[in-house]
This record gives C-alpha cells, sequence and structure tokens, in this order.
C-alpha cells in the first residue's frame, strides 16, 4: 500500500519483483469485483476496496472502525431471519481460525435503503507462530440480482408445477416412433399429468398410443399423422376435434419439444360443443319455421328521434311469406323504414307496436290496413328490448266470406221469419174458418157455410202456391240441370208458351226482338225468368186498353241486356228497391206469393247478373232489364 | 166516447183475417165502423188524408188503429214509425194484431211507440177470446180524450 514507481500499464511485460508483487496486489485489490475487508483481530475493520465500498453502500471512512457484530448490518439469512453478527463469517473465522465458504448474507446497503444480497467467504490470517488470527480477510460478491432471478424462475416454475399438476389442462410429453419405411406409426408416452389420466381415465406413461388408447389410428380423424408432423416440422397446431374412442370433444394444443418429441394439451370441450350443436339445432328449427311459416314474419327495430321519443320502426328481417301476404318484394324490405315502405305519412300501428317492443305484453289484432287495401290478423312479440316481431297473415278473403255468410245468415233468418209468417197466416185462416163450419153446421147456418168453405180453399191454395214457390227459390244454385246451349229465341218461345194462357185471357201482344244469341246454362231456371217476369206483366196491366209488351236483348257497350217490358200499371219508385225482396207483394189482392221476384234475382245471380226495374210509376209501364254474364261467357268459353 | 162515431182503422191485407176482426167486433157496435185497408200505403194516405183518401170530411181520423205488420208497400212498422212520428197523429192508439210472435217485432212495435201488441191466435176459440177481451178494454173501458 505504498507508493511504486512501477507503470502498471503493463505488469505482465517481465519478471515480477517483489515489489512488483505489491504493485500488482494493489492493482488486484482496487479493480476487482470481489468486495474485499480487512478486520483486525478485535473484529474491527481496518479497510476496505472500492467494491466493498460500493456492495455495502458505505464508504471506507464509514467502515474503519465498524466491527462485524455492529447491530447497522442488519444482516438476515436467506429465509429472512436475523443474521447476529457472532455468526458472521469474518467473526466466525476469528474465533475458530478457520475459514468460511460462501455464506450467503443479506445485508442492508443505506446507500441504496436495500437488503443486498452476498456471497461472503471469510479468511483467517495469522503471524507465524501465533495460535490466533491476527486478522480475517472477508470477500464477498454481490449476487442480488443473481438472487432475484433465482428466485423468480423458482416461483415460476413452481406456478407452472401446480398448473401442470392440477391445472383443467391435461398434458402429456411424447416421443414419436416410425416403422421401418420411416412413417409415423404411434408415439410413445414420456410423461403425462393427473389432469390428462383424470380427463381420459388412461395412465399413458410408459406406453404407446395405440397401447393406452386401442383403435385410435381407426379413429376418422389422424391423431398420430397429425402430431407426428408437428414433432418433426416444429409447427404449433391448435384445433378442436371429436375422439370417437372417448365420445368427447377436445380443445387440443401441441408443439415440438425437440425433435420427434411433442407436447399436447388439451382441454375436454364436449359440455361446450354440446351447447353450441343444441344452439345450432334450435337456430336451424328456427330458420326452418321462419322460412316455411305460412304466415308472414316480419322483424323490426325501433327508431328513436333525438329527444328520445319513438318515430318510426326499421325492418330488419322478413320471411318469404310476406311477400304473398303484402305483395311487397321481401328481398328489397330489410332496412326500410315502415313509413318508407308502406308509403304511410306515420308509421302503421306505431303505439301498439312500440308498447309492445317497449316491454308490453305481446297481442294480436285484426285491421284493415287500407295502403295495401287488405285486413289482417297480426301478432306482436317483442324478441328483445326496442324490437318487436309481426306475425300475421292476409285474411281478406277470410273477411269477404265472412261478411257474405253474414249476409247469406241475415237473409237466412229473414227467409225463415217470413215462411213462418207467411205458413202461418193461411193457418191461422184454416183453423179459425173451420171453428166458424163448425158454429154454422150446428146452428144452421147454411148460408155462411160457402162462405167461409171459400176462405178456407182460398188459404190452404195460398199455402200450396208458397210451398211450390219455396221449392222453386230453394232449387235455385242446388238442383242444377246439365248446362245445354239454347238460343234466346227458344228461351223466349218457352217461357211464351208456359204463359200462354194468361197472356190470352188478359189480350196482351208480345213483340219479340231477339238478337242471335247462344245461351249456356240451366235451361228450365233460365225459362224461368222470363216467364216470371211476363206472368208479372200480364197480372199488372191494370186498366190498359191496349196490353203490350216487349221482350228481347240490346246491346250497352260490351254487354247484353235483356228486357221485358209492358205498358201496365207501373210501378211507384218508392217501391222499387222492395219488389226484389222474399215475400214482398205490391198488391195485398193478387194472388202471388211475393217469391216470383225474388227467384228471379235469384237465378240472375247465380249466373253473376243483375236485375232492375225502371217505370215512371203508376199507369206508366215497367220495365224490367237484367245482365247474364255467366250464360253468355260459359259460350264464349265454349266457342 | 162521445157522440163522434169511433171509427176503426184495420190495416190487413189477409182478406179471411179481416173478416175474422170484423166478425168478432161485431157485438160491440163498431162492425160498420171499420174502415179497412189492405196495405201499408192506403192507411198512410188514410191517416194523412191523401191519394184516394183526400177528402177528410169522407174519411174522418179513426179512433184507433188495428194494424198488421206484414203488409205489402209499406211495412207495418214503417206505418207505425210515420204514424207516431206526425205530432197530430201520434196520440191516435195503435194495437199492433199480427202472425209475427218475433221478439224482434215486439222489440221495435213497442220501440216505435205501439200502445199494444197482440198475436192472433191459431183457432177461432181463442182468437174469439182474444177480440172480446180488445173489445171490452180499447172499445168499452178505455178512455180517449176526444
Amino acid at each position: 500500500m505504498h507508493n511504486s514507481s512501477d507503470p502498471l500499464d503493463s505488469p505482465f511485460l517481465k519478471e515480477p519483483s517483489p515489489h512488483d508483487w505489491e504493485a500488482r496486489y494493489l492493482v488486484l485489490f482496487n479493480n476487482v469485483l470481489h468486495g474485499i475487508v480487512f478486520l483486525d483481530g478485535d473484529g474491527v475493520i481496518t479497510s476496505a476496496n472500492p467494491a466493498a465500498e460500493r456492495i455495502l453502500g458505505l464508504s471506507l471512512e464509514q467502515l474503519q472502525g465498524r466491527t462485524a457484530i455492529d447491530p447497522r448490518w442488519q444482516a438476515i439469512h436467506e429465509d429472512g431471519s436475523p443474521f447476529p453478527g457472532e455468526t458472521h463469517p469474518s467473526s466466525v473465522a476469528l474465533r475458530t481460525g478457520q475459514p468460511v465458504e460462501n455464506a450467503v448474507m443479506g445485508i442492508f446497503n443505506v446507500d441504496r435503503a436495500t437488503t443486498r444480497w452476498i456471497h461472503v467467504s471469510a479468511v483467517p490470517l495469522f503471524r507465524l507462530g501465533e495460535p490466533k488470527p491476527h486478522q480475517v480477510m472477508a470477500s464477498f460478491v454481490d449476487i442480488t440480482e443473481r438472487k432475484q432471478a433465482q428466485d423468480a424462475s423458482r416461483e415460476a416454475e413452481w406456478k407452472f408445477r401446480a398448473l401442470f399438476e392440477k391445472g383443467p389442462i391435461g398434458v402429456a410429453y411424447h416421443q414419436v416412433l416410425y416403422d421401418e419405411a420411416d412413417h409415423p406409426c404411434d408415439y410413445f408416452f414420456l410423461d403425462a399429468n393427473e389432469k390428462y389420466m383424470e380427463l381420459t381415465g388412461v395412465d399413458p406413461r410408459g406406453r404407446t398410443v395405440t397401447q393406452a388408447f386401442p383403435g385410435i389410428e381407426k379413429d376418422p380423424f389422424d391423431w398420430i399423422g397429425t402430431f407426428a408432423r408437428v414433432a418433426r416440422t416444429g409447427e404449433s397446431i391448435r384445433f378442436e376435434q371429436y375422439l370417437h374412442l372417448n365420445n368427447r370433444w377436445y380443445d387440443c394444443v401441441a408443439y415440438q419439444y425437440k425433435p420427434d418429441h411433442f407436447v399436447a394439451a388439451f382441454l375436454d370441450i364436449t359440455d361446450r360443443k354440446q351447447i353450441e350443436e343444441g344452439l345450432n339445432q334450435s337456430e336451424q328449427k328456427f330458420r326452418t319455421l321462419f322460412e316455411n311459416l305460412a304466415e308472414g314474419v316480419a322483424l323490426h327495430e325501433l327508431v328513436w328521434d333525438d329527444q328520445g321519443a319513438v318515430v318510426n320502426f326499421r325492418i330488419l328481417a322478413v320471411n318469404p311469406a310476406y311477400q304473398r301476404h303484402t305483395g311487397l318484394d321481401a328481398a328489397s324490405a330489410p332496412g326500410r323504414l315502415g313509413t318508407e315502405i308502406y308509403g304511410t305519412e306515420v308509421p302503421p300501428y306505431l303505439e301498439e307496436f312500440s308498447k309492445v317492443a317497449l316491454g308490453g305484453e305481446p297481442y294480436a289484432f285484426d285491421t284493415y290496413f287500407p295502403p295495401l287495401e287488405k285486413h289482417f290478423r297480426i301478432s306482436v312479440i317483442s324478441p328483445r328490448h326496442g324490437q318487436f316481431a309481426t306475425v300475421f297473415e292476409d285474411i281478406t278473403e277470410r273477411k269477404h266470406r265472412e261478411e257474405e255468410l253474414k249476409q247469406k245468415n241475415a237473409e237466412m233468418e229473414r227467409f225463415t221469419y217470413m215462411i213462418s209468417h207467411d205458413l202461418k197466416s193461411p193457418l191461422v185462416t184454416v183453423r179459425t174458418f173451420l171453428g166458424y163450419l163448425e158454429q154454422d153446421l150446428t146452428q144452421g147456418k147454411q148460408e155462411r157455410v160457402t162462405t167461409d168453405m171459400g176462405f178456407i180453399r182460398d188459404a190452404t191454395e195460398k199455402m200450396g202456391r208458397l210451398l211450390e214457390d219455396l221449392l222453386e227459390v230453394s232449387r235455385v244454385g242446388r238442383v242444377v240441370n246439365p248446362p245445354v246451349r239454347v238460343s234466346l229465341a227458344d228461351l223466349i218461345q218457352g217461357a211464351l208458351a208456359a204463359v200462354a194462357g194468361a197472356l190470352a185471357s188478359q189480350k196482351v201482344a208480345v213483340h219479340v226482338n231477339a238478337p242471335h244469341l247462344v245461351l249456356v246454362g240451366d235451361r228450365p231456371r233460365l225459362e224461368e225468368i222470363w216467364q216470371n217476369l211476363l206472368e208479372n206483366a200480364a197480372k199488372y196491366m191494370g186498366e190498359q186498353p191496349q196490353p203490350t209488351i216487349q221482350l228481347g236483348a240490346e246491346m250497352q257497350g260490351e254487354d247484353t241486356i235483356f228486357f221485358v217490358k209492358d205498358n201496365g200499371m207501373g210501378i211507384d219508385p218508392r217501391f222499387h228497391a222492395k219488389i226484389f225482396g222474399l215475400f214482398e207483394k205490391l198488391d195485398a189482392g193478387s194472388e202471388g206469393t211475393g217469391l216470383g221476384l225474388a227467384l228471379v234475382k235469384r237465378i240472375v245471380e247465380f249466373h253473376e247478373g243483375q236485375i232492375w226495374v225502371e217505370s215512371e210509376g203508376q199507369g206508366q209501364g215497367t220495365c224490367f232489364r237484367f245482365t247474364l254474364p255467366l250464360a253468355l261467357k260459359a259460350r264464349a268459353a265454349e266457342l | 166516447m162521445t157522440g163522434e162515431p169511433f171509427l176503426i182503422l184495420l190495416v190487413e191485407d189477409d182478406l179471411a183475417h179481416a173478416e175474422i176482426v170484423r166478425r168478432n167486433l161485431e157485438e160491440f157496435r163498431v162492425a160498420n165502423r171499420i174502415v179497412h185497408v189492405t196495405d201499408g200505403q192506403q192507411a198512410l194516405d188514410y191517416l194523412f188524408h191523401q191519394g184516394a183518401y183526400g177528402d177528410a170530411e169522407a174519411y174522418p181520423a179513426p179512433g184507433m188503429v188495428l194494424l198488421d205488420l206484414r203488409l205489402p208497400k209499406v211495412d207495418g212498422l214503417e206505418v207505425l214509425k210515420i204514424v207516431k212520428s206526425d205530432p197530430d197523429l201520434s196520440r191516435i192508439p195503435i194495437v199492433v194484431l199480427t202472425t209475427s210472435s218475433a221478439e224482434s217485432d215486439m222489440a221495435r212495435a213497442y220501440e216505435y211507440q205501439a200502445n199494444s201488441y197482440l198475436v192472433k191466435p191459431v183457432d177461432l176459440p181463442h182468437f174469439a177470446a182474444q177480440m172480446e177481451a180488445f173489445g171490452f178494454y180499447w172499445l168499452a173501458w178505455n178512455k180517449y180524450p176526444y
């Protein structure tokens, strides 16, 4: 530790002299990475090199005079327990005279304010002939970083060990086996974790896969080939695969550990797969239902304005039946607004729909929708908040049929009412006058017998006519004779022949103007039209001195209009609407049943035609006009 | 009843039924004061002095009307409705006499202010009994403001 003139630049250029040794020792002492401290026989530090100053965080001045047992060292063992000064390597070396090697000690570094870990060795130094060391040299190296790294890796290993042993993943380490042709044919289990065995129910260690899982080589999926490729190429893979042998789904990861060795880790995902499969199936079922439902289905979402008010809705999806029910293009519907697609100012049924979409009860209603001119039955449900689905069908046809049925029912009701009345009337007459007849006979009122019997006869005749006419009316549309071709002229001739007697007695002149027309239909029914109208005309001639009837057909545009016109007593316009009703009579004295014109109307309507009456009124004559499109159309189709 | 002749306007399209009514009312000495018309239009013409019945002297207002419902031209219910909505004619009692026992007919008849509703019985003893009761009530006991 004295000055030296020796140039330190080249210490190895020549044989060292004793002088050189000291110089070299100094270089070493000052530059070595090990901390070196000398303590005297009392354990007091006498000198320390720069590395020691650095490692301990104390300057030479601060170190000199400190003892090994100074509590300020705050020395600790690796497990965190105190490292008493008496047991410090330097103290031990001093006391025992034996060197102490490689003790690990934590020392509080004042400079860094942290504990530094050091590896300490202490060597006692003796004076010649003395049994006790007169000083000790402690050397130490800072192992803090190395120790931290070691600790970390130990911790990590411990963690991964736990994961390997206890985690949810089955892991096994394998070596691929090849046949003579160098094709992979099997693999050998070098190791497997507990989970692996738990998941598979097999302890494969020390066996090959074909031994542990017999038949795996026949699985549709090439397990051996797949893993062998990984072990050979080093390309990691991940895949989900069903293993028929175990009846389970696995999520597998495999990577090469070293050539022809691989690690495979897998997770049993059978439950998840089954749920997915179930979802897929229910999705599939729903799809099928949606696509094939006879009802139209449309899914919508509500549209809000800036103020948070619902102002519209947007179509998200529609099924094929949507088009059939609405007549709107199903393909272009999604994405469009309610107002846009239905061409309305206000989105149709917005209030009803939004109520359901915002958490209301699902409900159904029937409605007439003017923009499409259709009746709909609409069910509304909400699959999620802010959305609604409508299931609907076009019930226009049904509504019309219901309406028709309602009318038919009303007519039927009226019919039974009228029958009961019109049949009861003659019954009242017959039974009451039978009572009078009894009185006449017991009281000898012979002159009244004839009168009373006359009332009875008239009443029964009336009943007879009524029953006959009822039968006729009921035949229309029910009893149908095979359709035949018949000319208008023939029909009129047939009708005229049937009423010839009535016409002759009234001396009626008949003028027929029948263009050449052929009708197809139930001839007796068609003839009945003209027959009834002719009878009526003859019956209501009134005081006309020159009774005349004109009949035939004329064209009005495309339509053929038939007519029967007389110059008789006419019909007050007030009663025009009434005369075609069932049992309606205008003349109380007439013999009619009030069914004649009702019957004509039914026959005309059966041929999709219309009938109406034209008359200026009393004494002005009457003209009945009617059409028979079906009879003429049938002819056209036949030609 | 006053010295004025008490007229019954019988509106009945069935001649046989009109004869039954006439015979049964004979004993109340009104038979010769029955005016018989056979359809609803004639009934209205008579009451409103129009058409063939324009002469109010020759066709004086009736004391009551016996009205059938099923009538040619103008239905009995229609006649009832028109007469009862006329301020001068509305106080004339109208007794409906019909074969119809349909509830809808009865309901509407009373709705249109019919004073009574009688269903024609289907044999002589009942018809006679009914007409007798009708005669005593409406022609003997009932008081009229004219």
